[in-house]
Protein backbone atom coordinates (compact mmCIF):
# COMPACT_ATOMS: atom_id res chain seq x y z
CA UNK A 1 0.00 0.00 0.00
CA UNK A 2 0.96 3.35 -0.43
CA UNK A 3 0.43 6.66 1.05
CA UNK A 4 -2.96 7.40 -0.53
CA UNK A 5 -3.97 3.69 0.55
CA UNK A 6 -4.35 2.76 -3.10
CA UNK A 7 -2.09 -0.86 -3.35
CA UNK A 8 1.50 -0.23 -4.79
CA UNK A 9 1.84 -1.31 -8.00
CA UNK A 10 4.94 -3.31 -9.08
CA UNK A 11 6.90 -3.11 -12.17
CA UNK A 12 9.57 -5.05 -13.92
CA UNK A 13 11.14 -3.17 -16.86
CA UNK A 14 12.69 -5.16 -19.64
CA UNK A 15 15.24 -4.56 -22.13
CA UNK A 16 18.40 -4.99 -23.69
CA UNK A 17 20.22 -1.39 -22.73
CA UNK A 18 21.35 -0.65 -19.21
CA UNK A 19 20.16 3.12 -19.85
CA UNK A 20 16.99 2.36 -21.48
CA UNK A 21 16.29 0.49 -18.56
CA UNK A 22 17.08 2.74 -16.16
CA UNK A 23 14.94 5.76 -18.31
CA UNK A 24 12.18 3.64 -17.97
CA UNK A 25 12.61 2.71 -14.73
CA UNK A 26 12.43 6.46 -14.10
CA UNK A 27 9.73 6.88 -16.30
CA UNK A 28 6.98 4.75 -14.38
CA UNK A 29 8.72 5.04 -10.80
CA UNK A 30 7.55 8.85 -11.29
CA UNK A 31 3.68 7.80 -11.26
CA UNK A 32 2.99 8.11 -6.99
CA UNK A 33 2.18 4.23 -5.99
CA UNK A 34 4.71 2.63 -8.84
CA UNK A 35 7.90 0.86 -7.71
CA UNK A 36 10.41 -0.93 -10.13
CA UNK A 37 11.08 -4.39 -8.63
CA UNK A 38 13.14 -5.30 -10.84
CA UNK A 39 14.98 -5.27 -14.52
CA UNK A 40 15.92 -7.88 -17.40
CA UNK A 41 17.94 -7.91 -19.87
CA UNK A 42 16.49 -10.63 -22.06
CA UNK A 43 13.56 -12.05 -22.97
CA UNK A 44 14.66 -15.29 -20.75
CA UNK A 45 15.68 -13.11 -17.74
CA UNK A 46 12.31 -11.00 -17.89
CA UNK A 47 9.63 -14.16 -18.02
CA UNK A 48 12.21 -15.59 -14.62
CA UNK A 49 11.86 -12.58 -13.05
CA UNK A 50 7.91 -11.91 -14.04
CA UNK A 51 7.50 -15.24 -12.68
CA UNK A 52 9.74 -14.98 -9.13
CA UNK A 53 8.35 -11.25 -8.13
CA UNK A 54 4.99 -11.66 -9.56
CA UNK A 55 4.67 -8.07 -10.74
CA UNK A 56 1.27 -6.52 -12.14
CA UNK A 57 3.21 -4.46 -15.16
CA UNK A 58 5.59 -5.91 -17.30
CA UNK A 59 7.36 -3.10 -19.55
CA UNK A 60 9.15 -4.43 -22.53
CA UNK A 61 11.17 -2.86 -25.14
CA UNK A 62 9.83 -4.28 -28.06
CA UNK A 63 13.86 -5.41 -29.57
CA UNK A 64 14.27 -7.24 -26.38
CA UNK A 65 17.05 -10.34 -27.78
CA UNK A 66 15.44 -13.87 -26.49
CA UNK A 67 18.58 -14.39 -25.12
CA UNK A 68 21.23 -12.36 -26.56
CA UNK A 69 21.51 -9.42 -28.81
CA UNK A 70 23.73 -10.29 -32.14
CA UNK A 71 25.17 -7.32 -34.03
CA UNK A 72 24.25 -7.26 -37.53
CA UNK A 73 21.25 -9.68 -36.85
CA UNK A 74 18.22 -7.99 -36.59
CA UNK A 75 16.53 -11.30 -36.27
CA UNK A 76 18.23 -11.47 -32.78
CA UNK A 77 16.28 -8.63 -31.24
CA UNK A 78 12.27 -9.73 -31.86
CA UNK A 79 11.63 -11.07 -28.42
CA UNK A 80 9.25 -8.15 -27.68
CA UNK A 81 6.14 -9.04 -28.37
CA UNK A 82 6.65 -12.51 -26.95
CA UNK A 83 7.90 -11.60 -24.31
CA UNK A 84 4.98 -9.42 -23.21
CA UNK A 85 2.51 -12.26 -24.28
CA UNK A 86 4.34 -14.63 -22.34
CA UNK A 87 4.29 -13.30 -19.34
CA UNK A 88 0.42 -11.94 -19.52
CA UNK A 89 0.06 -15.29 -20.63
CA UNK A 90 2.01 -17.13 -17.72
CA UNK A 91 0.57 -14.80 -14.65
CA UNK A 92 -3.06 -14.48 -15.04
CA UNK A 93 -4.05 -11.02 -13.97
CA UNK A 94 -0.63 -9.16 -15.13
CA UNK A 95 -0.31 -6.66 -17.71
CA UNK A 96 2.35 -5.84 -20.03
CA UNK A 97 3.09 -2.07 -21.69
CA UNK A 98 5.08 -3.03 -24.72
CA UNK A 99 6.74 -0.33 -25.70
CA UNK A 100 7.01 1.01 -29.49
CA UNK A 101 10.96 1.70 -29.63
CA UNK A 102 11.54 3.65 -27.25
CA UNK A 103 15.49 3.23 -27.60
CA UNK A 104 15.99 6.59 -30.15
CA UNK A 105 13.75 8.60 -28.17
CA UNK A 106 15.92 8.54 -25.18
CA UNK A 107 19.41 7.63 -26.80
CA UNK A 108 18.60 11.33 -28.61
CA UNK A 109 18.28 12.82 -25.78
CA UNK A 110 20.59 11.55 -23.69
CA UNK A 111 20.26 9.92 -19.94
CA UNK A 112 19.52 12.93 -18.10
CA UNK A 113 16.35 13.72 -20.27
CA UNK A 114 12.95 13.58 -18.37
CA UNK A 115 11.31 11.35 -20.41
CA UNK A 116 7.15 10.76 -20.47
CA UNK A 117 4.74 7.31 -20.94
CA UNK A 118 2.41 8.15 -23.25
CA UNK A 119 0.62 7.76 -26.87
CA UNK A 120 1.01 10.12 -30.16
CA UNK A 121 -2.74 10.52 -31.23
CA UNK A 122 -1.77 11.80 -34.71
CA UNK A 123 0.20 14.64 -34.02
CA UNK A 124 -0.27 15.04 -30.38
CA UNK A 125 0.99 13.31 -28.00
CA UNK A 126 -0.93 12.15 -24.67
CA UNK A 127 0.22 11.71 -21.32
CA UNK A 128 -0.26 8.21 -20.02
CA UNK A 129 0.56 6.61 -16.76
CA UNK A 130 0.50 3.23 -15.83
CA UNK A 131 -3.06 2.84 -13.91
CA UNK A 132 -4.62 4.45 -17.39
CA UNK A 133 -2.85 1.53 -19.54
CA UNK A 134 -4.28 -1.08 -16.72
CA UNK A 135 -7.71 0.62 -16.94
CA UNK A 136 -7.73 -0.02 -20.92
CA UNK A 137 -6.05 -3.23 -21.18
CA UNK A 138 -7.94 -5.84 -22.72
CA UNK A 139 -8.85 -8.50 -20.43
CA UNK A 140 -8.54 -11.39 -22.60
CA UNK A 141 -5.00 -10.79 -23.62
CA UNK A 142 -3.56 -7.70 -21.46
CA UNK A 143 -1.19 -6.93 -23.61
CA UNK A 144 -1.11 -2.85 -24.21
CA UNK A 145 1.03 -0.86 -26.81
CA UNK A 146 2.42 2.33 -25.54
CA UNK A 147 5.15 5.33 -26.71
CA UNK A 148 7.59 7.19 -24.84
CA UNK A 149 8.73 10.40 -25.30
CA UNK A 150 12.07 12.53 -23.76
CA UNK A 151 11.79 15.99 -22.96
CA UNK A 152 14.37 18.35 -24.64
CA UNK A 153 17.38 18.60 -21.98
CA UNK A 154 19.42 22.07 -21.28
CA UNK A 155 22.64 19.90 -23.31
CA UNK A 156 20.74 19.32 -26.26
CA UNK A 157 18.89 22.60 -26.18
CA UNK A 158 22.48 24.49 -25.83
CA UNK A 159 24.12 22.31 -28.36
CA UNK A 160 20.84 22.92 -30.67
CA UNK A 161 21.50 26.82 -29.90
CA UNK A 162 25.20 26.55 -30.72
CA UNK A 163 24.93 24.32 -33.54
CA UNK A 164 22.31 27.36 -34.82
CA UNK A 165 25.20 30.27 -33.75
CA UNK A 166 27.93 28.36 -35.71
CA UNK A 167 25.58 28.23 -38.89
CA UNK A 168 24.72 31.88 -38.53
CA UNK A 169 28.17 32.61 -38.75
CA UNK A 170 29.52 30.26 -40.95
CA UNK A 171 26.47 31.37 -43.04
CA UNK A 172 27.21 34.79 -43.01
CA UNK A 173 31.07 34.13 -44.11
CA UNK A 174 30.13 32.09 -46.65
CA UNK A 175 27.87 34.85 -47.97
CA UNK A 176 30.71 37.51 -47.83
CA UNK A 177 33.34 35.38 -49.32
CA UNK A 178 30.23 34.57 -51.99
CA UNK A 179 30.27 38.55 -52.60
CA UNK A 180 33.84 38.67 -52.80
CA UNK A 181 34.23 36.43 -55.61
CA UNK A 182 31.58 38.14 -57.15
CA UNK A 183 32.94 41.11 -57.48
CA UNK A 184 36.63 39.35 -58.29
CA UNK A 185 34.55 38.27 -61.48
CA UNK A 186 33.49 41.23 -62.24
CA UNK A 187 36.03 43.38 -61.86
CA UNK A 188 38.09 40.42 -64.34
CA UNK A 189 35.17 41.08 -67.15
CA UNK A 190 35.84 44.86 -67.04
CA UNK A 191 39.56 44.95 -66.23
CA UNK A 192 39.94 42.31 -69.30
CA UNK A 193 38.71 44.49 -71.94
CA UNK A 194 40.39 47.97 -70.14
CA UNK A 195 43.81 46.12 -70.31
CA UNK A 196 43.18 44.88 -73.71
CA UNK A 197 42.24 48.30 -74.90
CA UNK A 198 45.41 50.15 -73.55
CA UNK A 199 47.18 47.54 -75.32
CA UNK A 200 45.93 48.30 -78.91
CA UNK A 201 46.24 52.10 -77.74
CA UNK A 202 50.06 51.77 -76.96
CA UNK A 203 50.25 49.56 -80.09
CA UNK A 204 48.67 51.97 -82.24
CA UNK A 205 50.58 54.52 -80.90
CA UNK A 206 53.83 52.74 -81.61
CA UNK A 207 52.91 52.06 -85.08
CA UNK A 208 51.74 55.80 -85.79
CA UNK A 209 55.31 56.80 -84.07
CA UNK A 210 57.06 54.78 -86.57
CA UNK A 211 54.97 55.56 -89.69
CA UNK A 212 55.64 59.35 -88.51
CA UNK A 213 59.27 59.62 -88.10
CA UNK A 214 59.84 57.96 -91.52
CA UNK A 215 57.43 59.68 -93.84
CA UNK A 216 58.10 63.45 -92.18
CA UNK A 217 60.75 65.72 -93.14
CA UNK A 218 63.58 66.25 -90.22
CA UNK A 219 63.53 68.78 -87.85
CA UNK A 220 66.19 71.13 -88.45
CA UNK A 221 68.28 71.68 -86.31
CA UNK A 222 69.19 75.52 -84.59
CA UNK A 223 72.80 76.47 -85.92
CA UNK A 224 74.66 77.86 -83.57
CA UNK A 225 77.26 80.44 -84.38
CA UNK A 226 80.61 80.43 -83.45
CA UNK A 227 82.82 83.23 -82.70
CA UNK B 1 -1.83 9.00 -48.41
CA UNK B 2 -1.26 9.42 -52.08
CA UNK B 3 -1.41 5.20 -53.87
CA UNK B 4 0.39 6.54 -56.73
CA UNK B 5 3.90 7.80 -54.65
CA UNK B 6 3.03 5.07 -52.10
CA UNK B 7 3.44 2.53 -54.95
CA UNK B 8 6.35 3.94 -56.35
CA UNK B 9 8.21 3.81 -52.89
CA UNK B 10 7.98 -0.28 -52.83
CA UNK B 11 11.29 -1.89 -53.55
CA UNK B 12 9.64 -4.68 -55.30
CA UNK B 13 7.72 -2.44 -57.92
CA UNK B 14 10.50 -0.12 -58.50
CA UNK B 15 11.90 -0.88 -62.05
CA UNK B 16 8.01 -1.44 -63.58
CA UNK B 17 6.82 1.20 -66.10
CA UNK B 18 4.38 3.69 -65.76
CA UNK B 19 1.31 2.00 -67.47
CA UNK B 20 2.51 -1.48 -65.32
CA UNK B 21 2.17 0.92 -62.50
CA UNK B 22 -1.37 2.42 -63.19
CA UNK B 23 -3.05 -1.16 -63.24
CA UNK B 24 -1.29 -2.29 -60.04
CA UNK B 25 -2.67 0.80 -58.40
CA UNK B 26 -6.38 -0.30 -59.47
CA UNK B 27 -6.05 -3.10 -58.05
CA UNK B 28 -4.29 -1.86 -54.39
CA UNK B 29 -5.54 -0.06 -51.39
CA UNK B 30 -3.92 1.82 -48.41
CA UNK B 31 -5.22 0.21 -45.07
CA UNK B 32 -4.01 1.71 -41.50
CA UNK B 33 -4.11 0.01 -38.33
CA UNK B 34 -3.07 0.34 -34.74
CA UNK B 35 -0.76 -1.10 -32.17
CA UNK B 36 -1.62 -4.62 -31.29
CA UNK B 37 -4.42 -5.34 -34.52
CA UNK B 38 -3.70 -8.00 -36.61
CA UNK B 39 -3.76 -7.97 -40.29
CA UNK B 40 -3.74 -11.07 -41.18
CA UNK B 41 -3.76 -14.72 -39.23
CA UNK B 42 -1.47 -17.51 -39.93
CA UNK B 43 -3.35 -20.26 -41.56
CA UNK B 44 -5.96 -17.56 -43.32
CA UNK B 45 -6.32 -17.31 -46.96
CA UNK B 46 -3.48 -15.32 -48.32
CA UNK B 47 -5.34 -12.56 -50.00
CA UNK B 48 -3.47 -9.57 -50.06
CA UNK B 49 0.70 -9.03 -50.65
CA UNK B 50 1.30 -6.03 -48.45
CA UNK B 51 3.95 -3.41 -48.57
CA UNK B 52 4.77 -1.75 -45.15
CA UNK B 53 4.61 2.48 -45.56
CA UNK B 54 4.76 3.45 -42.00
CA UNK B 55 5.13 1.65 -38.22
CA UNK B 56 6.41 -2.27 -36.94
CA UNK B 57 4.89 -5.24 -38.04
CA UNK B 58 6.08 -8.68 -36.48
CA UNK B 59 5.09 -11.78 -38.02
CA UNK B 60 4.41 -13.99 -35.77
CA UNK B 61 4.25 -18.25 -36.01
CA UNK B 62 2.18 -20.41 -33.95
CA UNK B 63 4.32 -22.40 -31.34
CA UNK B 64 2.56 -26.20 -30.31
CA UNK B 65 5.16 -28.38 -28.57
CA UNK B 66 2.90 -32.03 -28.32
CA UNK B 67 -0.09 -29.91 -26.76
CA UNK B 68 1.45 -28.35 -23.85
CA UNK B 69 3.59 -25.31 -25.18
CA UNK B 70 0.89 -23.37 -27.01
CA UNK B 71 2.29 -20.13 -27.84
CA UNK B 72 3.18 -17.84 -30.94
CA UNK B 73 6.85 -16.81 -31.60
CA UNK B 74 8.00 -13.89 -33.54
CA UNK B 75 10.02 -15.24 -36.73
CA UNK B 76 10.30 -11.66 -37.97
CA UNK B 77 10.27 -7.62 -37.73
CA UNK B 78 9.48 -5.80 -40.89
CA UNK B 79 10.32 -2.46 -40.80
CA UNK B 80 9.62 0.41 -44.30
CA UNK B 81 10.02 -0.69 -47.01
CA UNK B 82 9.90 -4.14 -46.42
CA UNK B 83 7.10 -6.37 -47.86
CA UNK B 84 5.17 -9.48 -46.39
CA UNK B 85 1.88 -11.72 -47.02
CA UNK B 86 3.89 -12.70 -50.42
CA UNK B 87 2.00 -15.72 -49.94
CA UNK B 88 -1.01 -14.01 -51.80
CA UNK B 89 1.02 -14.37 -55.13
CA UNK B 90 0.80 -17.81 -54.60
CA UNK B 91 -1.86 -19.78 -56.05
CA UNK B 92 -4.30 -20.34 -52.96
CA UNK B 93 -2.68 -20.70 -50.28
CA UNK B 94 -2.60 -20.13 -46.76
CA UNK B 95 -0.48 -17.63 -44.92
CA UNK B 96 2.21 -18.49 -43.45
CA UNK B 97 2.66 -16.90 -40.69
CA UNK B 98 0.18 -13.81 -38.93
CA UNK B 99 0.91 -10.41 -39.03
CA UNK B 100 0.52 -8.02 -35.81
CA UNK B 101 1.84 -4.46 -35.80
CA UNK B 102 3.48 -3.03 -32.93
CA UNK B 103 3.06 0.75 -34.27
CA UNK B 104 0.44 2.53 -35.65
CA UNK B 105 1.03 1.24 -39.06
CA UNK B 106 -0.08 2.23 -42.71
CA UNK B 107 0.20 -0.64 -45.43
CA UNK B 108 -0.50 -0.89 -49.04
CA UNK B 109 -2.21 -4.06 -49.62
CA UNK B 110 -2.17 -5.46 -53.14
CA UNK B 111 -4.59 -8.16 -54.24
CA UNK B 112 -2.86 -11.34 -54.54
CA UNK B 113 -5.48 -12.54 -56.87
CA UNK B 114 -4.92 -9.74 -58.96
CA UNK B 115 -1.59 -9.53 -59.13
CA UNK B 116 -1.47 -12.94 -60.23
CA UNK B 117 -3.70 -12.54 -63.60
CA UNK B 118 -1.73 -9.28 -63.89
CA UNK B 119 1.91 -11.27 -64.01
CA UNK B 120 0.15 -14.08 -66.50
CA UNK B 121 -1.05 -11.01 -68.79
CA UNK B 122 2.08 -9.06 -68.72
CA UNK B 123 5.21 -11.62 -68.48
CA UNK B 124 7.72 -8.86 -68.73
CA UNK B 125 5.94 -7.68 -65.26
CA UNK B 126 5.50 -11.29 -63.77
CA UNK B 127 9.29 -12.00 -64.51
CA UNK B 128 10.50 -8.48 -62.72
CA UNK B 129 8.14 -9.21 -59.80
CA UNK B 130 8.89 -12.70 -59.11
CA UNK B 131 12.75 -12.04 -59.10
CA UNK B 132 12.14 -8.96 -57.08
CA UNK B 133 9.87 -11.87 -54.26
CA UNK B 134 12.48 -14.23 -54.60
CA UNK B 135 14.74 -11.80 -53.33
CA UNK B 136 12.72 -10.68 -50.50
CA UNK B 137 12.41 -14.24 -49.29
CA UNK B 138 16.24 -15.21 -49.99
CA UNK B 139 16.75 -12.33 -47.65
CA UNK B 140 14.68 -13.86 -45.12
CA UNK B 141 16.05 -16.97 -45.32
CA UNK B 142 19.72 -15.36 -45.19
CA UNK B 143 18.64 -13.51 -42.23
CA UNK B 144 17.70 -16.91 -40.46
CA UNK B 145 20.47 -18.76 -41.19
CA UNK B 146 22.98 -15.74 -39.43
CA UNK B 147 20.89 -16.26 -36.49
CA UNK B 148 21.27 -19.75 -36.65
CA UNK B 149 25.49 -19.74 -37.69
CA UNK B 150 25.95 -16.80 -34.86
CA UNK B 151 24.13 -18.91 -31.84
CA UNK B 152 25.56 -21.68 -32.83
CA UNK B 153 28.86 -20.89 -32.87
CA UNK B 154 28.01 -19.15 -29.34
CA UNK B 155 26.81 -22.20 -27.92
CA UNK B 156 29.59 -23.90 -29.10
CA UNK B 157 32.51 -21.55 -27.63
CA UNK B 158 33.65 -23.70 -24.70
CA UNK B 159 33.80 -22.74 -21.27
CA UNK B 160 37.04 -21.49 -20.24
CA UNK B 161 39.05 -24.42 -18.47
CA UNK B 162 40.33 -23.68 -15.11
CA UNK B 163 44.31 -23.18 -15.13
CA UNK B 164 46.03 -26.61 -14.14
CA UNK B 165 49.73 -26.73 -13.24
CA UNK B 166 51.47 -28.94 -15.25
CA UNK B 167 53.88 -29.65 -12.80
CA UNK B 168 54.02 -29.49 -8.88
CA UNK B 169 56.70 -29.09 -6.59
CA UNK B 170 57.83 -31.65 -4.28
Amino acid sequence: MNKRGSPTLRVVVASETPEVRDQITRVVEREPGVRVVGQAHNSIEAMTKAKDLRPEVTVVDPYLPYLFGLDDVPLSRMSGLDTATGVTGELPGAMAVLLSNPNPALRERGPEAVAHLGRYSGDFWVPLRLRDLQAEANPKDRVVFADVWAEETQASHSKAMELSYQLVVWGGLSLVAGFALMLTWIMVFIGLPLAGGGLVAILLGLVIKGVASRFSSPIPRAETTEE
Amino acid sequence: MQLGSALKSITILEELKEAQFDRISAISTVEEYGAGDTIFSESSLAKNLYALQKGKVALQMQLNVANMLRRRVTVDLVTPPGVFGWSAVMESRPYMLGAVCLEPTVVLAIDGGGLRSLMMQDYEMGYLLMGKLIKVVASRLEEARQLLICERMITAIPEPETPTRAFSRK
